[in-house]
C-alpha cells in the first residue's frame, strides 16, 4: 500500500471572513426552521487561535459524473484541503488529481485504486463518497470504521437492514455524515418544511413526492467481455459488494448498478432519497419511516405514517416548479416547491412577510458547508445518518409494495414488515464477500 | 409470460430473463409467471445450466424459495462465482435449516467464501455457530479471522464475547481491532454494568484509534453521571478524535443528573473546548442549563476565546429561553462586539414562544437608540402585533429606526396602517430619504402578500396607482402579481388592455408567470387583440399554462383549441405540438394534422401525431387522422449523441441507440433526460441533448434543449 503520511497545510481562511460567513450563516436559517448555533473559527482550534490544521482534509471515494460536481461544491470551500482520491477507474484518478493539483496549485492529490488504502491514512480527516448506490452503505460504513467523517451520495442504501445499519454504524463510530440530499439545505425547500413542520398550513395531512418514474432497475448478468487492465479498471472493487459477474461494459455506469439491490432501484429509491426525504422533514418524521404502504394504484404509492400523515408518490399533475417537486397539504393551506427555487402557497398570508432567496438548480454547496460546519462543532447535519436511514426506508418499502404489488405494513420499531415473511425476504440482501457492515 | 416454462434457459435467454423477472410491474406479474420452486431446483442442479442461470434463480428464490430448496443452493458456496448468489437466498430463508447449511460449509470451505459464509453467520446471529466462529479467530487467515471477530460480535452472548476477548490477545493488530469491534457488539447487548467491563477492555489494550474512540464512546454512555469524568478528560486529549467523540457524547449522554453533572463540569473543561462544549449542551435542549448560561452571557469578554464561549451561550439561550433571558439577549444584540452583536439579534428572534412577545413589546416602549432599533427589528421578525409602537416609530426623526420601524410594519400592518406604507412606498417626494423609500416598497409589498381581505387591498393599491408616477404604477404591479388571486388578475388585466405602453408591457410580463390557470382568460383577451403589442408574448403566456398546468382533460382540449386561434406563428405552434405531445387526445391528435398541414411543420407533426395514437385507443377517427398527417415510417440511425453542458457532456449514444424506432421521433424511456441518461452530468447548469444521426441515409444532426421532445429533422 503507498500511503505517504503527508500533512498538507496551507494557511486558515482569514478570521474575518470565517466570522462573518457563520454569522450570516446562522442568521438565515434562523429565519426559518434551524435554531443556529453560533460558532467561529477560532473556537474549533486550540488555544482561541485559529491554527492552519483548521483546514479539514477531504479524500474524494468514486469520483464520477457526480463526484466531480461535489468536488466542486468541496473546492469552493476556503478550509478545505482536497489531498486524495480513490477510484476504480484511472481515467477518474487522474482527472480528479489534475483538478484537485490545478486548485490547490501544488502536487499533492494522491491517488489510489482501493479506496481502503485512502482510509488507512490517519492525515484525512472527512470522505466525499460519490461511487454508484451499490457501494455507498458499505464504503461509508467502512469509512467510519476507519474514523472518516462523510459525505455520501443519495441513494445512501440498498435495502432496510443497510439503512438501519447505516445509522447504527455511525452513530456507533460518532463520526459526522451528511447523506448528498442537498435540497436539506436550499432556502425554499427549508421554508416548505417549516411552514408544514409548525402547524402554518393547519393539521398536516399529505405529502407529496414525486419518483421520476417507478420502473425496477434490472440487476444480473451480461455476457463476459474481455476484461481491462486492473489499472485501468479494478472490476472486483467495483463490484465490491454486489453479487459476483464477469466483466462487461455496460455494467459500469455505476448510477443504476445494483441500486437497490438491482430490485428497487426505481425512482421511488433515486428520486425518493431527495423527495420523499423532503416529506418526511415536513412531517416530523426524522425519526420514523411510513408504517403502511399500499399497492401502486392510477400510478401512486400512498404510505401512512404513524401520525397519520399520508406520503403520495405520484408522477402526475404537479406544478411546473422544476423537478423534484414536493407539495405538503394541510388543513388550512398547502404548498409546492421544486428544483426552480419557486414555490406556489394557497395562499400569500403563508409566507407572513418572509423572503425566501429563490435559489434554482439544486447546488449543494450550502449542503457540503453545513457538513464542513458539523465536522468542526460535532453537531448532526441536516441529512443526518438517522434522518437518511429512515427516509430510505420508507422508499424501500414503498417498492416492495410496487414489487409484490399488494399492501405491506412495517413495525416502526423493528422496521420487519408485519406477519409478512415474503416482503421480509425484501428487507436485506447478502454481501458478495468479503464485504460486510 | 412464463419463465422457465418447459426448458431451462439458456446464457442467451438470460438478458431476456432479467428484463421480465425485475422490469415488469409486480401488479402485472402472476403467480404463473414464476418457475416453480422444482423447476428452480432443476437449474440449481443442472449439469448444464450455466452459471448465469443458477445466479439468477438464487435471487429468485430468494423471494420465493422455502426450506426445500437449501441443500441445493448450499451446494453452490463452494463456487467462488456463485458463492455471492447462493448467500442471498440463504440469509433470506428464515428457516433452521438454512443456518446449518452455512454452518455445515463452514466446515469445508476456505478463503473467500469461508469468509462470505462467515459474514452471513453473523447476518444470522447464528448462536450455533460460535464454537465454529471461535475457532476461526484464530484463523491464519487474516480475512477469515476478522469476519470471525464481527459475526461474534453480532451474535453477541457470554461465549461470543469470551472468545472475542481472547482474540485481543493476539499478536495481529488487525484481528485485535475486529475483535475490539466485536467487543464493543457484545456490550451494546449487555446491561451497563457488563458494557463497561468490555469498553475499558478495550480501551486498556493496544488499538487502532477508531477502536479507541467507540470504546471511549460506550465507556462515557454506558456510566450516565458517572462518565462525565471520562468525557471531560476525553476533552483534554491531544487527539482531534477522542475531543471529538467527547463533544459527541455530551449531546448524548443521559441519565439522573447528567445536566447537572454536565453544567458542573464546565470549569474542569479545557478553554480551547469550553465554546465547542456549550454548542453541545445546546443540542441537548435542557431548560435547566439557562441560569448557568445567562452567567455566562453575563461575563465580561476579554479574549477571542471568551467571545466564542459567549457566543456559544447566547446559541444555548436562543433554545431554551424564557422571559428573564431577555436583558442578557438586548445587551448582547446592541454590544460593541459585531459577532456578539449579531448572535444577540438572531437569539432575540427566534428565543421563546408567544408569551414572550408581551414583555419585549414592554421593553421596546422603554427602550430608545440603537435598543429600539434592535427591539423594533426583533418585533418585525417575530411577526409581534406592536402596531402603535411600530406607526410612532416610523415617524421619528431617525432614518435608522424609521427603516427599523417600516420593515417591521411590512411584517405586521393590517389594511388600517396599509396607508402609511404606501404613502412612503409611492411618494416621489425628493425629501424623503432613498433608503427609507426603499424599505417601505418592500414592506408595503410583505403587507400586501399577506393581507387576508385581499379584495380590499387591492381596492387600495388601485386607489394608490392613479395618483402614482409611472415608475410607482409599475411597482404596484409587481406587488399585484406578488399577490395573485382573482382580484389582483383582474387589476392587472386592466394595465394589460389599458393604453399605456409601459403598463402594458409590464402587467403582460406579469401575467405571463402567472400561477394559476384562471390567468388565461386574460391571456386569451390580450393575444386575440390583432393590435396589441405584446400579443404574442400573451398567446406564449397562455400556451405556458396550456403545457405546464394540471387542469381537467376536457378543459385543456378546449384551451388547445383557443391557443390554436391565437397562435399564428410556427414558434407558437411549436408549443401547441409540445402541449399535445405531452397530453394525447383526440382533440390533440386533430389539432396536430391542422398543425401538419404546414409544410414547414410537418415532419414533427407527423412525430407528435404518432406518438398521440400510441396511446389512444384505435379507432376509425385515429386511424383517419394518421393518414391525413401522411406518416411514413423511415430508418433512424444514431450515430452519436452527447448529453450535458458545455465542457461536462457524455456519451450517450447507446442508450439512445436502444431507444430509437422507425419514426423521427424518439419516446425516451424517461421523459426526463437526466433519468434517462443516468444521471445529471453537470447540475445546475443549462444542458442539452445533440444527436448527429441518418435517416433513410441522410445525415442529419439536432440540439435540444434539457427534457424537450426528441423530435429529429427529416435531412
Amino acid at each position: 500500500m503507498s500511503s505517504p503520511q503527508k500533512t498538507h497545510i496551507t494557511p486558515a481562511p482569514s478570521r474575518r471572513h470565517f466570522m462573518g460567513r457563520s454569522i450570516a450563516a446562522a442568521s438565515a436559517a434562523a429565519s426559518t426552521l434551524a435554531i443556529p448555533r453560533f460558532v467561529r473559527a477560532s473556537t474549533i482550534g486550540l488555544g482561541g487561535a485559529v491554527a492552519p490544521s483548521d483546514r479539514i482534509t477531504v479524500g474524494g471515494i468514486g469520483i464520477g459524473r457526480r463526484g466531480t460536481y461535489d468536488l466542486g461544491c468541496f473546492l469552493e470551500q476556503s478550509d478545505v484541503q482536497f489531498i486524495a482520491v480513490a477510484d476504480i477507474k484511472q481515467t477518474q484518478r487522474t482527472a480528479v488529481k489534475e483538478r484537485v493539483n490545478a486548485h490547490h496549485n501544488n502536487t499533492d492529490c494522491d491517488t489510489y485504486r482501493d479506496f481502503r488504502e485512502l482510509l488507512a491514512r490517519e492525515d484525512i480527516d472527512s470522505v466525499l463518497i460519490a461511487t454508484g448506490p451499490n457501494w455507498h452503505a458499505t464504503a461509508a460504513c467502512t469509512a467510519a470504521r476507519a474514523g472518516k467523517d462523510i459525505y455520501c451520495e443519495k441513494p445512501c442504501t440498498k435495502n432496510i437492514a443497510q439503512s438501519l445499519q447505516l445509522a447504527e454504524t455511525m452513530r456507533r463510530s460518532g463520526v459526522v455524515f451528511q447523506a448528498g440530499t442537498q435540497r436539506r439545505n436550499l432556502p425554499h425547500f427549508e421554508f416548505a418544511c417549516m411552514l408544514a413542520r409548525t402547524g402554518r398550513l393547519g393539521t398536516l395531512r399529505t405529502v407529496h413526492a414525486q419518483p421520476a418514474g417507478m420502473k425496477t432497475k434490472m440487476s444480473g448478468w451480461l455476457p463476459e467481455q474481455d476484461l481491462p487492465p486492473i489499472e485501468e479498471v479494478d472490476w472486483n472493487m467495483y463490484l465490491g459488494p454486489a453479487a459476483y459477474r464477469p466483466y462487461n461494459k455496460a455494467w459500469l455506469d455505476g448510477f443504476n448498478f445494483e441500486k437497490g439491490g438491482g430490485l428497487t432501484g426505481g425512482g421511488v429509491l433515486e428520486w425518493g432519497s431527495h423527495c420523499v426525504d423532503l416529506c418526511q422533514w415536513a412531517a416530523g418524521a426524522d425519526t420514523t419511516a411510513a408504517a403502511v404502504y399500499h399497492a401502486p394504484k392510477d400510478k401512486r404509492i400512498v404510505a401512512e405514517y404513524p401520525s397519520g400523515v399520508k406520503l403520495v408518490i405520484r408522477d402526475d399533475g404537479w406544478l411546473p416548479l422544476g423537478s423534484c417537486p414536493v407539495r405538503f397539504e394541510g388543513d388550512d393551506g398547502w404548498i409546492e416547491t421544486g428544483d426552480s427555487g419557486k414555490f406556489v402557497l394557497s395562499s400569500p398570508e403563508l409566507l407572513a412577510g418572509r423572503e425566501v432567496a429563490e435559489i434554482g438548480g439544486y447546488p449543494a454547496t450550502f449542503h457540503v458547508r453545513d457538513f464542513l460546519d458539523c465536522v468542526k462543532t460535532r453537531s448532526q447535519p441536516r441529512a443526518n445518518a438517522e434522518a437518511a436511514c429512515y427516509a430510505h426506508i420508507t422508499c424501500h418499502a414503498a417498492n416492495v409494495a410496487a414489487f409484490l404489488g399488494r399492501d405491506v405494513q412495517l413495525d416502526t420499531n423493528t422496521y420487519d414488515f408485519i406477519d409478512d415473511p415474503e416482503a421480509n425476504r425484501l428487507r436485506g440482501e447478502a454481501f458478495r464477500e468479503p464485504w460486510q457492515i | 409470460m412464463t419463465l422457465y416454462q418447459t426448458t431451462m434457459p439458456t446464457k442467451q435467454t438470460f438478458l431476456l430473463l432479467l428484463a421480465l423477472v425485475w422490469l415488469v410491474p409486480a401488479n402485472a406479474r402472476g403467480a404463473d409467471e414464476i418457475p416453480t420452486e422444482t423447476e428452480m431446483i432443476a437449474t440449481l442442479t443442472s449439469a448444464d445450466a450455466p452459471p448465469a442461470d443458477k445466479a439468477i434463480t438464487c435471487k429468485q428464490l430468494a423471494v420465493f424459495g422455502s426450506a426445500d430448496c437449501i441443500p441445493s443452493v448450499a451446494a453452490l458456496l463452494s463456487d467462488p462465482e456463485l458463492n455471492s448468489w447462493a448467500r442471498i437466498t440463504l440469509e433470506a430463508i428464515e428457516d433452521p435449516a438454512a443456518e446449518a447449511a452455512l454452518i455445515e460449509a463452514a466446515t469445508t470451505l476456505e478463503g473467500l467464501p469461508l469468509v462470505g459464509v462467515i459474514n452471513s453467520l453473523g447476518v444470522k446471529r447464528a448462536e450455533a455457530a460460535v464454537d465454529l466462529l471461535s475457532e476461526n479467530l484464530g484463523s491464519d487467515d487474516d480475512l477469515v479471522a476478522q469476519a470471525s471477530a464481527m459475526s461474534l460480535g453480532k451474535v453477541g452472548g457470554p461465549e461470543a464475547t469470551a472468545a472475542l476477548d481472547e482474540g485481543l490477545k493476539e499478536s495481529r493488530m488487525n484481528i485485535r481491532s475486529a475483535a475490539a469491534e466485536g467487543l464493543i457488539r457484545c456490550a451494546e447487548q449487555v446491561p451497563s454494568d457488563q458494557a463497561i467491563e468490555l469498553y475499558d477492555l478495550v480501551l486498556d489494550t493496544e488499538l487502532p484509534l477508531p477502536r479507541k474512540v467507540e470504546a471511549t464512546r460506550g465507556a462515557i454512555l454506558a456510566r450516565g453521571k458517572a462518565g462525565i469524568d471520562l468525557l471531560v478528560e476525553s476533552l483534554k486529549s491531544d487527539n482531534q478524535r477522542i475531543r471529538y467523540i467527547a463533544l459527541t457524547t455530551a449531546r448524548e449522554l443521559s441519565g439522573d443528573g447528567v445536566p447537572e453533572g454536565l453544567l458542573a463540569a464546565r470549569s474542569d473543561v479545557p478553554s480551547s473546548q469550553a465554546a465547542l462544549f456549550l454548542v453541545a449542551l445546546g443540542d441537548r435542549g435542557d431548560a435547566s442549563m439557562l441560569p448557568a448560561m445567562l452567567e455566562t452571557i453575563e461575563q465580561p469578554v476579554q479574549s477571542d476565546t471568551d467571545v466564542d464561549i459567549k457566543t456559544a451561550a447566547i446559541g444555548v439561550v436562543q433554545r431554551i429561553g424564557d422571559p428573564s433571558c431577555l436583558d442578557a439577549l438586548i445587551a448582547a444584540a446592541t454590544d460593541d462586539n459585531d459577532v456578539i452583536a449579531a448572535a444577540g439579534r438572531t437569539a432575540l428572534q427566534n428565543v421563546g414562544d408567544d408569551e414572550m412577545n408581551t414583555v419585549i413589546i414592554e421593553r421596546a416602549r422603554e427602550a430608545e437608540g440603537d435598543a429600539l432599533e434592535t427591539w423594533l427589528q426583533v418585533i418585525g421578525a417575530r411577526r409581534i402585533d406592536a402596531i402603535e409602537l411600530l406607526v410612532d416609530a416610523a415617524e421619528r426623526d431617525d432614518t435608522g429606526i424609521q427603516t427599523a420601524a417600516l420593515t417591521a410594519l411590512g411584517d405586521v400592518a393590517t389594511l388600517d396602517e396599509l396607508p402609511i406604507l404606501s404613502k412612503r412606498a409611492f411618494s416621489n417626494s425628493e425629501d424623503q430619504d432613498s433608503g427609507v423609500h426603499a424599505t417601505a416598497l418592500k414592506a408595503v409589498r410583505a403587507a400586501c402578500v399577506r393581507m387576508a381581505d385581499k379584495a380590499a387591498c387591492v381596492d387600495q393599491l388601485e386607489a394608490a396607482m392613479k395618483d402614482a408616477d409611472p415608475a410607482s404604477q409599475i411597482e404596484i404591479l409587481e406587488i399585484l402579481a406578488a399577490m395573485g388571486g382573482p382580484e389582483a388578475l383582474l387589476a392587472i388585466e386592466k394595465s394589460a388592455l389599458g393604453n399605456s405602453y409601459a403598463l402594458q408591457n409590464a402587467a403582460t410580463r406579469l401575467l405571463g408567470g402567472w400561477m394559476t390557470v384562471d390567468a388565461a382568460n386574460v391571456l386569451e383577451k390580450v393575444a386575440a387583440k390583432r393590435d396589441h403589442p405584446y400579443r404574442i408574448r400573451a398567446a406564449r403566456g397562455y400556451l405556458r399554462l396550456l403545457r405546464q398546468f394540471p387542469m381537467p382533460p376536457a378543459r385543456r382540449d378546449s384551451m388547445a383549441e383557443t391557443a390554436m386561434s391565437l397562435s399564428t406563428r410556427d414558434e407558437e405552434k411549436r408549443l401547441l405540438l409540445d402541449a399535445a405531445g405531452r397530453y394525447p387526445s383526440l382533440k390533440m391528435l386533430e389539432l396536430t394534422v391542422q398543425i401538419g398541414e404546414n409544410s414547414s411543420l410537418q415532419n414533427e407533426a407527423q412525430a407528435v401525431g404518432m406518438a398521440i395514437a400510441r396511446d389512444l385507443e384505435p379507432s376509425d377517427r385515429v386511424t383517419d387522422l394518421l393518414n391525413d398527417l401522411d406518416i411514413q415510417e423511415v430508418k433512424v440511425e444514431i450515430v452519436r449523441a452527447r448529453y450535458g453542458a458545455p465542457g461536462e457532456e457524455v456519451d450517450v449514444t447507446e442508450r439512445l441507440q436502444k431507444q430509437v424506432g422507425n419514426l423521427p421521433i424518439i419516446r425516451l424511456a424517461n421523459p426526463n433526460y437526466n433519468s434517462n441518461f443516468g444521471g445529471d452530468p453537470a447540475p445546475g447548469k443549462p444542458k442539452r441533448l445533440t444527436i448527429e444521426y441518418r435517416i433513410d441515409g441522410k445525415k442529419g444532426s439536432s440540439v435540444f434543449e434539457e427534457n424537450a421532445p426528441v423530435v429529429l429533422e427529416i435531412p
